[in-house]
Protein backbone atom coordinates (compact mmCIF):
# COMPACT_ATOMS: atom_id res chain seq x y z
CA UNK A 1 0.00 0.00 0.00
CA UNK A 2 2.76 2.51 1.05
CA UNK A 3 6.02 2.53 -0.84
CA UNK A 4 9.10 2.22 0.91
CA UNK A 5 9.91 5.84 0.38
CA UNK A 6 6.55 7.27 1.06
CA UNK A 7 7.62 7.65 4.96
CA UNK A 8 11.11 7.61 4.46
CA UNK A 9 11.99 11.37 5.09
CA UNK A 10 9.39 11.70 7.96
CA UNK A 11 11.13 8.22 8.79
CA UNK A 12 14.50 10.74 9.00
CA UNK A 13 13.20 13.29 10.77
CA UNK A 14 12.19 11.73 13.62
CA UNK A 15 16.20 9.73 13.72
CA UNK A 16 16.76 13.33 14.09
CA UNK A 17 14.73 13.89 16.76
CA UNK A 18 11.85 15.47 15.33
CA UNK A 19 8.68 14.11 17.38
CA UNK A 20 6.14 16.38 14.80
CA UNK A 21 6.94 14.21 11.85
CA UNK A 22 6.32 10.95 14.51
CA UNK A 23 2.89 12.18 15.29
CA UNK A 24 2.27 12.26 11.56
CA UNK A 25 3.27 8.81 10.96
CA UNK A 26 0.87 7.54 13.71
CA UNK A 27 -1.85 9.97 12.26
CA UNK A 28 -1.64 8.28 9.52
CA UNK A 29 -1.14 4.40 10.60
CA UNK A 30 -3.15 4.59 13.64
CA UNK A 31 -5.76 2.88 11.90
CA UNK A 32 -4.38 0.51 10.25
CA UNK A 33 -2.31 -0.66 13.21
CA UNK A 34 -5.72 -0.16 15.37
CA UNK A 35 -7.46 -3.03 12.93
CA UNK A 36 -4.43 -5.16 13.34
CA UNK A 37 -4.12 -5.47 16.63
CA UNK A 38 -7.96 -6.05 17.17
CA UNK A 39 -7.36 -9.46 15.32
CA UNK A 40 -5.54 -10.55 18.72
CA UNK A 41 -6.89 -8.21 21.51
CA UNK A 42 -10.83 -8.20 20.95
CA UNK A 43 -11.43 -5.82 23.93
CA UNK A 44 -11.80 -2.28 22.14
CA UNK A 45 -9.56 -0.61 24.76
CA UNK A 46 -7.15 -3.46 25.55
CA UNK A 47 -6.75 -3.24 21.82
CA UNK A 48 -6.42 0.40 22.23
CA UNK A 49 -3.87 0.21 25.00
CA UNK A 50 -1.59 -1.99 23.02
CA UNK A 51 -1.65 0.04 19.83
CA UNK A 52 -0.50 2.66 22.06
CA UNK A 53 2.23 0.58 23.14
CA UNK A 54 3.56 -0.65 19.78
CA UNK A 55 3.65 2.83 18.31
CA UNK A 56 5.87 3.79 21.92
CA UNK A 57 8.20 0.90 21.13
CA UNK A 58 8.42 1.90 17.58
CA UNK A 59 9.47 5.53 18.52
CA UNK A 60 12.02 3.78 20.72
CA UNK A 61 13.19 1.67 18.06
CA UNK A 62 13.48 4.27 15.00
CA UNK A 63 16.96 5.28 16.08
CA UNK A 64 17.68 1.73 15.18
CA UNK A 65 15.50 1.90 12.16
CA UNK A 66 18.08 1.44 9.22
CA UNK A 67 14.84 1.27 6.43
CA UNK A 68 15.52 -2.16 5.06
CA UNK A 69 12.35 -2.78 4.34
CA UNK A 70 9.31 -0.21 4.56
CA UNK A 71 8.60 1.72 7.66
CA UNK A 72 5.07 0.26 7.90
CA UNK A 73 6.34 -3.61 7.04
CA UNK A 74 8.44 -2.82 10.42
CA UNK A 75 5.53 -1.34 12.75
CA UNK A 76 3.08 -4.27 11.56
CA UNK A 77 5.90 -6.50 12.74
CA UNK A 78 6.26 -4.78 15.78
CA UNK A 79 2.46 -4.22 16.49
CA UNK A 80 1.70 -8.16 15.86
CA UNK A 81 4.72 -8.48 18.26
CA UNK A 82 3.06 -6.15 21.07
CA UNK A 83 -0.58 -7.80 20.92
CA UNK A 84 1.25 -11.10 21.12
CA UNK A 85 2.95 -10.33 24.36
CA UNK A 86 -0.26 -8.66 25.12
CA UNK A 87 -2.04 -12.26 24.77
CA UNK A 88 1.19 -13.74 26.61
CA UNK A 89 1.10 -11.24 29.90
CA UNK A 90 -2.85 -11.79 29.57
CA UNK A 91 -2.21 -15.68 29.83
CA UNK A 92 -4.13 -16.40 26.88
CA UNK A 93 -3.22 -18.31 23.61
CA UNK A 94 -3.23 -16.41 20.47
CA UNK A 95 -6.00 -16.57 18.54
CA UNK A 96 -6.03 -19.67 15.98
CA UNK A 97 -6.14 -17.68 12.85
CA UNK A 98 -2.69 -16.24 12.32
CA UNK A 99 -1.79 -13.21 9.65
CA UNK A 100 1.11 -13.60 7.83
CA UNK A 101 4.46 -11.48 9.47
CA UNK A 102 5.48 -10.75 6.60
CA UNK A 103 2.25 -9.57 3.94
CA UNK A 104 0.66 -6.79 5.71
CA UNK A 105 -0.91 -6.64 2.25
CA UNK A 106 -2.52 -10.46 2.26
CA UNK A 107 -3.77 -9.33 5.93
CA UNK A 108 -5.80 -6.26 4.60
CA UNK A 109 -7.50 -8.03 2.08
CA UNK A 110 -8.37 -10.95 4.71
CA UNK A 111 -9.45 -8.25 7.32
CA UNK A 112 -12.89 -8.31 6.81
CA UNK A 113 -13.74 -11.26 6.70
CA UNK A 114 -13.29 -12.09 10.06
CA UNK A 115 -14.66 -9.69 12.04
CA UNK A 116 -16.80 -10.25 14.91
CA UNK A 117 -18.99 -7.61 15.37
CA UNK A 118 -22.63 -6.29 17.13
CA UNK A 119 -25.28 -5.66 14.91
CA UNK A 120 -24.98 -2.38 15.58
CA UNK A 121 -21.45 -1.94 14.22
CA UNK A 122 -22.03 -4.15 11.30
CA UNK A 123 -24.43 -1.39 10.42
CA UNK A 124 -22.96 1.31 11.21
CA UNK A 125 -19.97 0.02 8.68
CA UNK A 126 -22.00 -1.00 6.11
CA UNK A 127 -23.05 2.14 5.86
CA UNK A 128 -19.69 3.99 5.88
CA UNK A 129 -18.59 1.46 3.25
CA UNK A 130 -21.70 2.74 1.31
CA UNK A 131 -21.23 6.03 1.76
CA UNK A 132 -17.77 5.91 0.55
CA UNK A 133 -18.74 3.88 -2.39
CA UNK A 134 -21.18 6.89 -3.32
CA UNK A 135 -18.69 9.54 -2.78
CA UNK A 136 -16.13 7.94 -5.21
CA UNK A 137 -19.16 7.51 -7.73
CA UNK A 138 -19.73 10.96 -7.25
CA UNK A 139 -16.20 11.98 -8.16
CA UNK A 140 -15.51 13.66 -11.23
CA UNK A 141 -13.20 10.30 -13.17
CA UNK A 142 -10.24 12.17 -13.49
CA UNK A 143 -10.30 12.83 -9.60
CA UNK A 144 -11.76 8.88 -8.98
CA UNK A 145 -8.60 7.53 -11.14
CA UNK A 146 -5.88 9.46 -9.14
CA UNK A 147 -7.41 8.91 -5.85
CA UNK A 148 -7.68 4.89 -6.86
CA UNK A 149 -4.32 4.44 -7.88
CA UNK A 150 -2.61 6.53 -5.31
CA UNK A 151 -4.54 4.62 -2.23
CA UNK A 152 -5.42 1.07 -3.44
CA UNK A 153 -2.31 1.09 -6.31
CA UNK A 154 -0.05 2.34 -4.56
CA UNK A 155 1.21 4.68 -7.32
CA UNK A 156 3.64 7.83 -6.38
CA UNK A 157 2.57 11.37 -7.69
CA UNK A 158 5.15 11.16 -10.55
CA UNK A 159 3.63 7.37 -12.01
CA UNK A 160 -0.07 8.60 -11.25
CA UNK A 161 1.56 12.01 -13.87
CA UNK A 162 2.89 9.40 -16.15
CA UNK A 163 0.08 7.50 -16.41
CA UNK A 164 -2.37 10.36 -16.63
CA UNK A 165 -0.51 12.70 -18.41
CA UNK A 166 -0.46 15.60 -16.53
CA UNK A 167 1.71 17.51 -14.25
CA UNK A 168 2.75 16.51 -10.53
CA UNK A 169 1.12 19.70 -9.34
CA UNK A 170 -2.17 18.11 -11.34
CA UNK A 171 -1.95 14.90 -9.56
CA UNK A 172 -1.35 16.05 -6.02
CA UNK A 173 -4.28 18.67 -6.07
CA UNK A 174 -6.54 15.83 -7.85
CA UNK A 175 -5.76 13.67 -5.02
CA UNK A 176 -6.57 16.63 -2.27
CA UNK A 177 -9.85 17.40 -3.99
CA UNK A 178 -10.67 13.66 -3.94
CA UNK A 179 -9.91 13.40 -0.56
CA UNK A 180 -11.99 16.32 0.55
CA UNK A 181 -14.66 15.08 -1.55
CA UNK A 182 -14.56 11.75 0.30
CA UNK A 183 -14.18 13.42 3.89
CA UNK A 184 -17.32 15.87 3.43
CA UNK A 185 -19.51 12.69 3.10
CA UNK A 186 -18.15 10.24 5.65
CA UNK A 187 -17.25 13.34 8.14
CA UNK A 188 -20.60 12.94 10.16
CA UNK A 189 -20.56 9.07 10.12
CA UNK A 190 -16.84 9.09 11.40
CA UNK A 191 -17.86 10.73 14.21
CA UNK A 192 -20.70 8.22 15.30
CA UNK A 193 -18.28 4.97 14.49
CA UNK A 194 -15.20 6.56 16.36
CA UNK A 195 -17.27 7.23 19.44
CA UNK A 196 -18.46 3.94 19.34
CA UNK B 1 -7.72 26.79 7.03
CA UNK B 2 -6.49 27.59 3.51
CA UNK B 3 -7.42 24.77 0.77
CA UNK B 4 -3.36 25.41 0.39
CA UNK B 5 -2.62 23.96 3.77
CA UNK B 6 -5.12 20.90 3.09
CA UNK B 7 -2.87 20.38 -0.45
CA UNK B 8 -0.15 20.19 1.45
CA UNK B 9 -1.49 17.50 4.31
CA UNK B 10 -2.20 15.41 1.67
CA UNK B 11 0.81 15.62 -0.25
CA UNK B 12 1.97 15.11 3.39
CA UNK B 13 0.16 12.32 3.44
CA UNK B 14 1.69 10.37 0.63
CA UNK B 15 5.23 11.70 1.43
CA UNK B 16 5.33 14.04 -1.84
CA UNK B 17 5.41 17.08 0.26
CA UNK B 18 8.27 19.33 -1.15
CA UNK B 19 10.81 20.03 1.82
CA UNK B 20 11.01 23.56 1.84
CA UNK B 21 7.11 23.50 2.65
CA UNK B 22 7.79 20.41 5.10
CA UNK B 23 9.05 22.21 8.33
CA UNK B 24 6.16 25.16 8.10
CA UNK B 25 3.20 22.66 8.12
CA UNK B 26 4.67 20.42 10.78
CA UNK B 27 4.68 23.59 12.81
CA UNK B 28 1.23 24.25 12.08
CA UNK B 29 0.07 20.64 12.99
CA UNK B 30 2.08 21.02 16.06
CA UNK B 31 -0.19 23.93 17.53
CA UNK B 32 -3.39 23.51 15.43
CA UNK B 33 -5.51 20.35 16.31
CA UNK B 34 -8.11 20.45 13.14
CA UNK B 35 -5.32 19.67 11.15
CA UNK B 36 -3.87 17.01 13.11
CA UNK B 37 -7.60 15.51 12.76
CA UNK B 38 -7.57 16.41 9.18
CA UNK B 39 -4.71 14.97 8.75
CA UNK B 40 -6.31 11.17 10.60
CA UNK B 41 -9.04 11.51 8.24
CA UNK B 42 -7.36 11.46 5.29
CA UNK B 43 -5.53 8.65 6.57
CA UNK B 44 -8.56 6.78 7.45
CA UNK B 45 -10.37 7.40 3.75
CA UNK B 46 -7.41 5.81 2.19
CA UNK B 47 -7.94 2.97 4.73
CA UNK B 48 -11.40 2.90 3.83
CA UNK B 49 -10.72 2.92 -0.11
CA UNK B 50 -8.94 -0.10 0.68
CA UNK B 51 -11.76 -2.06 1.95
CA UNK B 52 -10.73 -1.37 5.78
CA UNK B 53 -13.63 -0.36 8.15
CA UNK B 54 -13.34 1.54 11.10
CA UNK B 55 -12.23 1.01 14.71
CA UNK B 56 -14.03 2.88 17.60
CA UNK B 57 -10.73 5.68 18.85
CA UNK B 58 -8.55 4.86 16.34
CA UNK B 59 -8.96 8.53 15.46
CA UNK B 60 -8.02 9.25 19.78
CA UNK B 61 -5.13 6.95 19.07
CA UNK B 62 -2.50 9.82 18.11
CA UNK B 63 -3.40 12.15 20.51
CA UNK B 64 -2.93 9.19 22.78
CA UNK B 65 0.29 8.32 21.84
CA UNK B 66 1.48 11.71 21.62
CA UNK B 67 0.29 12.56 25.00
CA UNK B 68 2.66 9.42 26.17
CA UNK B 69 6.06 10.95 24.20
CA UNK B 70 5.14 13.84 25.60
CA UNK B 71 4.99 12.87 28.92
CA UNK B 72 8.41 10.92 28.77
CA UNK B 73 9.93 13.97 27.74
CA UNK B 74 8.59 16.17 30.69
CA UNK B 75 9.62 13.36 32.56
CA UNK B 76 13.13 13.66 31.25
CA UNK B 77 14.03 17.12 30.00
CA UNK B 78 17.46 16.32 30.06
CA UNK B 79 16.84 14.28 26.55
CA UNK B 80 15.29 16.29 24.18
CA UNK B 81 15.16 14.72 21.11
CA UNK B 82 12.77 12.46 19.43
CA UNK B 83 12.96 8.75 19.23
CA UNK B 84 13.07 8.57 22.68
CA UNK B 85 15.83 6.08 24.09
CA UNK B 86 14.39 5.49 27.52
CA UNK B 87 11.13 3.41 27.94
CA UNK B 88 7.98 5.83 28.24
CA UNK B 89 5.61 2.96 29.23
CA UNK B 90 7.99 1.78 31.71
CA UNK B 91 7.81 4.93 33.65
CA UNK B 92 3.91 4.50 34.56
CA UNK B 93 4.67 1.22 35.26
CA UNK B 94 7.56 1.60 37.52
CA UNK B 95 5.42 4.29 39.26
CA UNK B 96 2.72 1.97 39.89
CA UNK B 97 5.16 -0.59 41.16
CA UNK B 98 6.91 1.59 43.41
CA UNK B 99 3.76 2.47 44.61
CA UNK B 100 2.30 -1.25 45.11
CA UNK B 101 5.79 -1.84 46.75
CA UNK B 102 5.25 0.98 49.18
CA UNK B 103 1.93 -0.15 50.05
CA UNK B 104 3.50 -3.38 50.62
CA UNK B 105 5.53 -2.29 52.90
CA UNK B 106 3.52 -0.23 54.80
CA UNK B 107 1.09 -2.67 54.86
CA UNK B 108 3.60 -5.35 56.42
CA UNK B 109 4.85 -3.25 59.17
CA UNK B 110 3.41 -5.36 61.50
CA UNK B 111 -0.12 -7.38 62.42
CA UNK B 112 -2.86 -5.20 63.92
CA UNK B 113 -3.44 -5.85 68.02
CA UNK B 114 -5.11 -4.28 70.44
CA UNK B 115 -3.44 -0.60 71.63
CA UNK B 116 -2.60 -0.34 67.64
CA UNK B 117 -2.17 3.27 66.13
CA UNK B 118 -3.56 4.08 62.63
CA UNK B 119 -1.13 5.09 59.90
CA UNK B 120 -3.15 7.29 57.56
CA UNK B 121 -1.84 8.98 54.32
CA UNK B 122 -3.51 11.41 52.52
CA UNK B 123 -2.32 12.31 48.40
CA UNK B 124 -2.28 14.86 47.01
CA UNK B 125 -3.89 16.33 43.60
CA UNK B 126 -4.39 13.93 41.43
CA UNK B 127 -4.03 10.40 44.31
CA UNK B 128 -5.95 8.91 46.10
CA UNK B 129 -7.78 10.75 49.19
CA UNK B 130 -7.54 9.72 52.78
CA UNK B 131 -6.80 5.81 53.31
CA UNK B 132 -5.85 4.30 56.10
CA UNK B 133 -3.01 2.46 54.69
CA UNK B 134 -1.24 0.36 57.66
CA UNK B 135 -2.20 0.01 61.12
CA UNK B 136 1.14 0.09 63.55
CA UNK B 137 1.08 -1.78 66.91
CA UNK B 138 3.57 0.50 69.37
CA UNK B 139 4.18 -2.70 70.81
CA UNK B 140 6.53 -3.87 68.09
CA UNK B 141 8.44 -0.35 68.31
CA UNK B 142 6.78 1.06 65.30
CA UNK B 143 6.21 4.76 64.83
CA UNK B 144 4.37 7.02 62.21
CA UNK B 145 8.12 8.25 61.89
CA UNK B 146 9.89 5.25 61.60
CA UNK B 147 7.73 3.70 59.26
CA UNK B 148 7.82 6.75 56.95
CA UNK B 149 11.33 6.81 57.24
CA UNK B 150 11.42 3.27 56.37
CA UNK B 151 9.21 3.56 53.24
CA UNK B 152 11.62 6.54 52.04
CA UNK B 153 14.79 4.28 52.90
CA UNK B 154 13.22 1.71 50.95
CA UNK B 155 12.51 4.18 48.28
CA UNK B 156 16.20 5.48 48.15
CA UNK B 157 17.81 2.60 48.23
CA UNK B 158 15.95 1.28 44.94
CA UNK B 159 16.17 4.75 43.14
CA UNK B 160 19.24 3.35 41.06
CA UNK B 161 16.84 0.64 39.58
CA UNK B 162 14.10 2.51 38.69
CA UNK B 163 14.40 5.12 35.09
CA UNK B 164 14.00 8.66 35.91
CA UNK B 165 10.25 9.10 35.04
CA UNK B 166 10.33 6.53 37.80
CA UNK B 167 11.92 9.03 40.22
CA UNK B 168 10.30 11.61 39.42
CA UNK B 169 6.77 10.22 39.98
CA UNK B 170 7.96 8.73 43.30
CA UNK B 171 9.38 12.11 44.27
CA UNK B 172 6.67 13.82 43.38
CA UNK B 173 3.64 11.35 44.63
CA UNK B 174 5.17 9.54 47.72
CA UNK B 175 8.00 11.29 48.98
CA UNK B 176 7.40 14.89 48.24
CA UNK B 177 4.92 16.91 50.34
CA UNK B 178 1.63 16.12 47.92
CA UNK B 179 1.65 13.15 50.06
CA UNK B 180 1.95 13.32 53.64
CA UNK B 181 0.82 11.83 56.59
CA UNK B 182 -2.50 13.32 57.41
CA UNK B 183 -3.24 11.76 60.90
CA UNK B 184 -1.12 9.68 63.38
CA UNK B 185 -3.68 8.64 66.53
CA UNK B 186 -3.77 6.04 69.07
CA UNK B 187 -6.34 3.26 67.96
CA UNK B 188 -8.62 3.90 71.05
CA UNK B 189 -8.38 7.58 70.77
CA UNK B 190 -11.64 7.87 69.57
CA UNK B 191 -12.95 8.17 66.02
Amino acid sequence: MSGKADDQRLVERVQQGDKRAFDVLVLKYQHKILKLIMRYVRNPADALDVSQEAFIKAYRALPNFRGDSAFYTWLYRIAINTAKNHLVVMKRRPLDFDVDLQDPESYEVNARLQDTDTPDAIAQREELRETVEDAIEALPEELRVAIVLREIEGMSYEEIASAMECPVGTVRSRIFRAREAIDGRIGNLLQGADSG
Amino acid sequence: MSQTINEQLSALLDGELPVAEEELLLRRLEREPELRDRLGRYGLVGDLLAGASVQPGALQLADRVRAAIEAEAVASPRDGSGAGSRAVGSGFVGAGLAAAVAMVVALNLAPVKEGTQALQFMAGAGGVTAVTVAEVDSDYGYSASMATSRLMRYLVSHAEYSNPATRQFVDAHLVMPSFRVAAWRPAGAGE
